[in-house]
């Protein structure tokens, strides 16, 4: 049985870039949900960021039926050929970018982060590369699906070492990114689905504006599409200072089962009573 | 800086002052910035945001509604003058056009007009307390993306078995199906009855399928658990041991 979903995906230039450099796409049809940051502090960002999310959802889209094996560095045996699919869309979209900033020198030096998720009958499958990270909220609690690709998170070297002089940017740089490598290996993650789970993908301009309660209550609180024009509000209105990016994906609840009916009829006739 | 005032019948309670960017919450529990003690208010029953788009007052599903304007209201976005109803009680919005660098110095003036009916302890609202409670939320984000847990899962036979399995791949499969690492033998048992992912904060164990749910410390699992040390885990006859190595 297929799952049923409501989505939403939103992005906004913040207030103080110049330049958009997020992209994000949402296909319904076969389940494929991406959100690129560009890197800012090279060149042509936002080409990187649009090339990476096309080239993923293309090649996604060509090798969706084939389950055979693919000719990758297989990370895992035991995920499932979905998954491999899009760990092998990731790797090729990197391939692109990475000859595409080496032969043209208006792109020279591009890269982006990717945050991919796909739904696939009763799984998701989450993969990302760089800082851009993938949520799942379950009952009101936040969980990351996400692996956090910077010197900070990677390392945990000792506050004396003298690593530290570099300063604090130092520690929020990525250590893996899209187009900066040849090859790049990203992070995978397969999980079952519940019915009224919510899966939040974002840039950083969203996640390092907001705390994990704030994205729990908001996805609780609005539909998709609201939460996401919340959660651009919510970031812009705390400074804006980078692109924000979201895409919410909500799990619809199946429709009325026998024991809830009881359950809401045993409510009623209690009501009732305690009326009398 | 926008100004909230609370009253209740013609009586000013007190005047709350809100930044943007910042909540405010209403309800009957101590832990709301505006707190109501009164039987007909929710313990949680409305949320104010202030964004740069405007004033957004949200109700919590409360039991008795949130009402601007004499009007029902699940999300409303504020203008000036507005009275959110709470009950019995009032709040009046103002200032709302103002900006903070006209009035630089506004925070205080949220001060107390009149305590009237209520204990001040329970109507605190700080605005640096609600800025330090943001940095609180924020620092929390951190720390839980640095709590990751390295070391690797094992899963130890107690009974039903024999050996120990190490969560070397990402996902562990439970079930009668030949394709499982934990091979599970029973009619109702599932043919993948249970999954054990790793996620980046830890090992996950999920219901997957099947009419035997598994069980963990004699707990029945319909959703996903974390795995802690020395949870014991039964799948069918077998019960296994996490643990970390």
């Amino acid at each position: 049985m297929p799952i049923d979903f409501e989505v939403a995906g939103q992005t906004d230039i913040g207030k103080k870039r110049q330049i958009n450099q997020d992209a994000f796409l949402i296909d319904e049809e076969k389940g494929l949900f991406i959100v690129a940051d560009g890197l800012g502090g090279h060149r042509a960002g936002e080409k990187a960021s649009f090339l990476a999310t096309q080239t993923v959802q293309t090649f996604f889209k060509d090798h969706f039926e084939e389950n055979q094996s693919m000719e990758t560095n297989k990370i895992d045996k035991s995920l499932s050929p979905t998954a491999h699919t899009l760990q092998h869309s990731i790797e090729k979209a990197n391939q692109l970018v990475h000859l595409k900033a080496l032969n043209f020198s208006q792109y020279n030096g591009m890269g982006t982060t990717i945050a991919a998720v796909c739904l696939k009958g009763k799984n998701l499958i989450s993969a990302n590369v760089g800082d851009s990270p993938v949520f799942l909220i379950q009952k009101g609690k936040v969980y990351p699906l996400s692996e956090t690709h910077t010197v900070e998170e990677e390392h945990s070297i000792p506050e004396s070492s003298q690593l530290n002089t570099f300063g604090k940017n130092y520690w929020k740089m990525l250590t893996r990114a899209i187009g900066i490598e040849e090859k790049v290996k990203p992070y995978l993650c397969e999980i079952p689905v519940y019915e009224g789970d919510t899966f939040v993908l974002c840039s950083d301009g969203l996640s390092k504006a907001v705390s994990f309660e704030e994205i729990a209550k908001t996805v609780k609180r609005y539909s998709a599409k609201d939460a996401c024009s919340l959660f651009v509000e919510l970031a812009n209105t705390r400074g804006g200072k980078d692109n924000i990016t979201v895409i919410v994906i909500k799990i619809k609840k199946s429709r009325l089962s026998c024991l809830k009916l009881v359950y809401w009829a045993s409510k009623m006739i209690r009501r009732v009573i305690s009326h009398k | 800086m926008v100004t909230l005032t609370l009253i209740y019948g013609k009586k000013q309670l007190k005047k709350f002052a809100l930044k943007k960017g910042e909540a405010l919450t209403v309800g009957r529990k101590n832990t709301n910035n505006v707190t109501i003690d009164n039987v007909a208010v929710s313990g949680s029953h409305a949320e104010i945001l202030y964004l740069d788009k405007g004033l957004l007052v949200t109700d919590l599903n409360s039991k008795n509604g949130t009402f601007v304007n004499k009007k029902k209201i699940n999300a409303h976005w504020l203008q000036n003058h507005d009275r959110i109803s709470i009950c019995k009680h009032t709040l009046i919005v103002s200032n709302l056009h103002v900006q903070n660098s006209a009035h630089p110095d506004n925070a205080s003036d949220s001060t107390i007009i009149g305590s009237g009916l209520y204990n001040d302890e329970t109507m605190i609202l700080d605005t640096n307390a609600q800025k330090s409670l943001v940095e609180q939320n924020r620092t929390k984000t951190r720390i839980r993306l640095n709590k990751k847990k390295k070391s690797l899962g094992v899963l130890i036979y107690l009974s039903g078995g024999k050996g120990r399995l190490e969560l070397t791949n990402r996902i562990i499969k439970i079930g009668k199906s030949d394709a499982c690492d934990i091979p599970v033998k029973g009619f109702f048992v599932g043919k993948t009855m249970a999954t054990i992912v790793k996620r980046p904060d830890g090992y996950y164990f999920s219901y997957y399928q099947g009419f035997t749910k598994p069980k963990i410390n004699n707990r029945p699992i319909t959703g996903s658990v974390k795995l802690k040390a020395h949870d014991k885990i039964k799948v069918g006859p077998s019960v296994l041991e996490f643990y970390f190595k």
